[in-house]
């Protein structure tokens, strides 16, 4: 059964928000890099996912005024810092070529999730409308 | 966490390899330049980089943690490269000295080669960076189309 509020359409739109932080940060990455001592920085999705996925299940809400527990609370993305001290002399470990093919797979990433919550949305509006 | 900040550190990643390649030219241009406004032959120059926070618009509904992650770059300072001059022997050049060696500016036409190469190179991975923005805004823009 397909729920119009179904949680999943919820979590393609956060998953799309995190895919356009990353390319932020990919292209932070780039733009910085020839600068000394600058580290390549990228979206942990694992713990970013985890903290979503973790309070998947909201606790039941008698009254409206009710604080939320669990469900759709924000969660926040969580960054990491790539640690190795990179292969050259001023502290740069931004590789051009690792860099440029996560640009792209990120990108591929969110046009997936775009393309699958449009056909979502597609269906709803066939269910409304009724498919001819 | 929008793609108009995404655009933002692209172009001043744009505007600091445009620079770049500007003092490359330069120093191509002067690599046989014995004499300049300060005496003595050119000096090489050479850039350095800095990582500087981007202001988006939206930033007070960022985090701090992604807030001071997203940083552009811009060109800190332009410095002189220190290497001593090349002396060559070239007794009719009007700047030889009185054993006749001329002191010709630091710069390595092989190694400016390379930079500018780099400098190119780095320049296309930002434009690249700001067609898949692109794309993806319009990607993102299809979505009301159904």
């Amino acid at each position: 059964m397909l729920n119009i509020f179904s949680p999943s359409l919820d979590l393609l739109s956060k998953v799309m928000d995190f895919r356009s932080l990353e390319h932020d940060l990919i292209a932070a990455n780039i733009a910085n890099a020839d600068t000394p001592g600058y580290k390549a920085r990228h979206l942990d999705f694992q713990k970013t996912l985890n903290q979503i996925m973790g309070n998947k299940l909201p606790l039941e809400r008698t009254h409206p005024n009710h604080l939320p527990i669990g469900g759709k609370e924000e969660a926040l993305p969580i960054i990491k810092v790539k640690p190795d001290p990179g292969t050259g002399l001023d502290g740069n470990n931004v590789q051009l070529d690792e860099e440029m093919s996560d640009l792209a797979v990120n990108q591929l990433l969110y046009n997936t999730y775009a393309q699958i919550l449009a056909r979502r949305l597609g269906w709803l509006k066939d269910a409304i409308e009724g498919v001819k | 966490m929008d793609f108009f900040t995404a655009i933002k550190i692209s172009s001043s990643g744009l505007n600091a390899q445009r620079y770049r390649l500007n003092i490359i030219s330069s120093n191509l241009a002067n690599a046989q330049t014995t004499r300049t406004p300060q005496g003595g032959p050119y000096r090489r120059k050479d850039v350095v980089f800095e990582a500087v926070p981007v202001v988006s618009p939206f930033h007070n509904a960022l985090s701090d943690a992604v807030q001071t992650s997203l940083e552009g770059v811009k060109v800190q300072q332009v410095i002189n490269d220190a290497t001593p001059f090349k002396l060559v022997y070239d007794p009719g050049h009007p700047d030889a000295d009185k054993d006749g060696y001329v002191k010709m500016p630091n710069v390595n036409t092989v190694e400016e080669m390379v930079n500018l190469i780099n400098a190119t190179r780095s320049y296309e991975a930002n434009i690249a960076a700001i067609d898949a923005a692109k794309n993806m805004v319009l990607k993102a823009l299809e979505i009301a189309n159904r």
